[in-house]
């Protein structure tokens, strides 16, 4: 047990500390305030900033690609998802052989993309950020998936509706409130979708000539989104 | 006639007939033309034609500079000193030669300079660049849209140099403030080591241009050759709409997710283009530049009367030695003018000027595709020696490639080496700003939106000696060239003397400022200047600009008063 003085003795130190930070930012502030109010910088010319956003790494959307389209193993694979996101360097992220992930194929457990962890020139740590080749690459992987490969399809298709074969009538197989939430789920996972989205989704949906044709268009929808490769 | 020149000229139509109509047609004419100018000026907008644009050069490895764009005595009569003290034969601080038996090899070096505009350039400023189709230009043509910043302070670092010249501070470099007001769908392009000098607010990062087919290989995955139900215009635009939803709440949950949207629109836009024959694109514009380096380096009839036309025979004394990096080598020839030929070359040169007329006008796809270029030069490539004594070893006719980094260089050489190597930039940046004055913007040209900029780690100290030059963190010169400048201009002040361990002579060395607060101008100074002009805010809003816009013009008008040698 922390005795009662050693408690204050903490929360005095905790609060110079926290004091201390933000002593700091403020400082920073009056800095560029001083500046400014010297003359010798105009005020146009003063923005602070504080803009970060974390981006995921390619292993982190190769692993979500694997899983929405129930793709095996992307390191013998050898399909499009390893040229169109796993290999390039857009997508940011180590070759670290120590940051070893494990996925279980067959009953058995390997690593996952060992083949392909390092391959086609990546050979450093990588920034994740953005840039308009990442989602590029990202819309070619989607369109591959989902437009040209019926069996990508009716794997995330599976997912989402109980029951579902392509060309498929059935009314609960329409696109409706609560499959299209199942259907963000995949990429946005553990999120719930706003109900503007949503009924963006539906409205989208209906555009489409059949139940394939809407539920393809509101996989792209989702799989072409760039937020859900954002950490947040 | 396009779209683009039929806007252009109902433009100018319709002011035009301000003179002939009734005031009823005089209000139409002025509805009719304010309509076209917004068309005008949305289009250019759309095409990334308004967006400021920015081009770093960066000298990799800090050549000497007092032969091209740092003015030791740019009042004509400025306090001088040669670093040999006063003696110009065996002085580094040269720009020009004159016959004398008594000096090294029957020559002697002089700083002598040239009046452009109201200053005193160094005299190479005096001579021809080479310009396409085999033409020349004087050279103080380009020096009429170019601002000198001399006597700021950097460190003694190459890597670390470098880096500060585009990103002084742990904030937003020069090219990520650009980028991140950017419209093009490529806001970034680097080539060659970029290493920490570029940081975005907005999480940009620069797309990075090999010197091998870079279109190609930029474009590639922008290619669309599927005929997908996804790419159908009126499908594109219904998921579009839907994305436009997800978009405007994704503010809510991080302020720049909505930026990554921007970027995904930006892949889209070049996924619906039609890109063809992109390596002979780049063929063509890389052999144009290769030209214009060739000739800079090979055509006498560019050589300039004592700069770099004499026939300076060799000698083993220290204004003819050569570093190439490993060994310090004695050239012994017959003529050290023969030094470059048009196999000569500087590394990424002409790469980066053809990725960036293309990538910032846009050939003939009417639109820009970046708005800032990071580009960092190799040294000189293949010059040719006719004669070399190499550990007491002649050697004949032997190329080699010339460092930048011109610690064991003698005078003499340098002075021939930078001076091509120099003629060979300002040949090439004179046909992009060409280039860049035939792409309307705004009022004006796209030049008008562009800063150009030359920076390298450091300027150079001299050795007394005269057989080289050592890091001169304390001197370094930064040099911009936009349509924002409309006549030479020459700011920050020098010391007389040579300053720190032992240099001595007027190398660059800087002063203090009055104007910065008694201090020497730093890094922060040269990009508070290349903020302000590309209209965001400085990284280093503690250090003052060397400059301020006029409010009327737009032009750059200087705020630390006329510079000054001081001692």
């Amino acid at each position: 047990m922390i005795p009662c003085r050693s408690v204050s003795l903490f929360s005095l130190f905790a609060g110079l500390i926290l004091s201390g930070c933000f002593k700091t930012t403020e400082l920073k502030f009056n800095d560029q305030q001083a500046a400014v109010a010297s003359g010798r910088v105009p005020a146009s010319v003063v923005e602070d900033y504080t803009l970060v956003l974390p981006i995921t790494k390619r292993h982190y959307v190769a692993s979500v690609f694997s899983q929405v389209f129930a793709i095996q193993e992307v390191s013998t694979d050898g399909d499009n998802l390893r040229s169109e996101i796993f290999f390039k360097k857009e997508f940011g992220g180590s070759c670290d052989p120590y940051g070893r992930s494990e996925v279980t194929v067959n009953g058995a457990t390997t690593d996952e993309f060992i083949q392909a962890r390092c391959g086609s020139g990546i050979t450093a740590d990588l920034l994740a950020a953005t840039n308009p080749m990442r989602y590029a690459w990202t819309t070619k992987a989607c369109e591959n998936n989902i437009v040209t490969r019926p069996a990508r399809f009716a794997a995330a298709m599976n997912q989402v509706l109980s029951g579902w074969s392509p060309g498929s009538v059935q009314l609960q197989h329409k696109p409706n409130a609560e499959n299209i939430k199942k259907a963000y789920g995949l990429f946005f996972q553990s999120r719930e979708p706003d109900e503007d989205i949503v009924n963006a989704l539906i409205q989208l949906g209906t555009t489409a000539a059949n139940n394939d044709e809407a539920w393809r268009l509101i996989l792209i929808s989702l799989c072409v989104n760039p937020e859900w490769q954002s950490l947040i | 006639m396009n779209r683009r020149s039929f806007l252009k000229k109902s433009i100018s139509g319709v002011g035009g007939a301000y003179l002939l109509t009734s005031p009823l047609q005089l209000m139409l004419g002025n509805i009719l033309s304010s309509v076209f100018q917004r068309a005008w000026a949305l289009e250019q907008g759309e095409a990334g034609f308004l967006d400021k644009k920015f081009i770093n050069i960066s000298l990799a490895g800090g050549a000497s500079r007092w032969m091209f764009d740092l003015p030791l005595r740019p009042n004509g009569n400025d306090a001088f000193q040669y670093n040999a003290i006063n003696d110009p034969r065996t002085s580094m601080l040269i720009t020009k030669l004159t016959p004398d038996p008594l000096g090294p090899g029957g020559f002697v070096g002089e700083y002598a300079t040239v009046q452009v505009g109201g200053y005193y350039l160094p005299v190479m400023w005096g001579g021809k660049i080479a310009t396409v189709g085999g033409g020349s230009e004087n050279m103080s043509a380009l020096a009429q849209n170019m601002l000198f910043m001399r006597g700021i302070k950097s460190v003694d670092s190459h890597s670390l140099g470098r880096t500060l010249q585009t990103k002084p501070s742990g904030g937003v470099s020069l090219g990520g403030g650009v980028a991140d007001r950017a419209t093009t769908v490529l806001p970034a392009l680097s080539m060659g080591t970029i290493n920490g000098t570029f940081k975005s607010g907005k999480g940009i990062v620069p797309q990075e241009m090999p010197v091998t087919d870079p279109f190609t290989a930029a474009f590639l995955p922008f290619s669309s050759a599927m005929n997908l139900r996804t790419n159908a215009a009126s499908t594109s635009e219904a998921i579009d709409a839907a994305l436009n939803v997800m978009r405007a709440k994704a503010g809510g949950r991080h302020k720049m997710v909505p930026f990554t949207y921007e970027d995904r629109v930006n892949a889209r836009k070049l996924m619906t283009t039609q890109f063809t024959n992109l390596s002979g694109v780049y063929t063509d514009l890389r052999n144009k530049y290769l030209n214009l380096i060739s000739r800079s380096m090979g055509d006498a009839t560019l050589r300039q009367p004592g700069v770099d036309d004499l026939a300076v025979p060799g000698s083993s004394v220290g204004q003819f030695r050569i570093h190439n990096g490993t060994t310090s080598t004695f050239y012994t020839g017959s003529n050290l003018s023969s030094i470059t030929d048009s196999q000569t070359t500087v590394a990424r040169l002409a790469e980066m000027m053809a990725v960036t007329e293309f990538m910032i006008c846009g050939g003939s796809f009417s639109r820009s595709f970046s708005s800032t270029v990071h580009a960092e030069l190799g040294s000189v490539g293949s010059a040719i020696f006719d004669s070399l004594t190499v550990d007491g070893t002649v050697g004949l006719n032997q190329r080699l490639g010339m460092i930048t980094d011109a610690h064991d260089t003698g005078s003499y050489i340098q002075l021939i080496q930078f001076t091509r190597y120099f003629r060979a930039i300002a040949s090439c940046m004179f046909e992009l700003v060409q280039r860049l004055k035939a792409v309307p913007s705004g009022s004006g040209t796209l030049f008008d939106k562009t800063v150009i900029a030359i920076n390298a780690e450091f300027n150079r100290n001299a050795r007394d000696a005269g057989n080289g030059a050592d890091h001169g963190p304390d001197g370094s010169c930064y040099t911009l060239c936009s349509g924002m400048i409309a006549q030479p201009l020459v700011v920050g002040d020098i010391r007389k003397d040579g300053g720190r361990n032992g240099y001595r002579g007027t190398w660059g060395n800087g002063s203090t400022m009055v104007e910065f607060t008694n201090q020497q101008a730093v890094i922060g100074n040269a990009a508070s200047t290349v903020a302000l002009m590309l209209d965001f805010p400085t990284p280093t809003p503690n250090n003052a600009p060397f400059v301020n816009l006029n409010s009327t013009t737009g032009k750059v008008v200087s705020t630390v008063g006329r510079t000054k040698n001081v001692g």
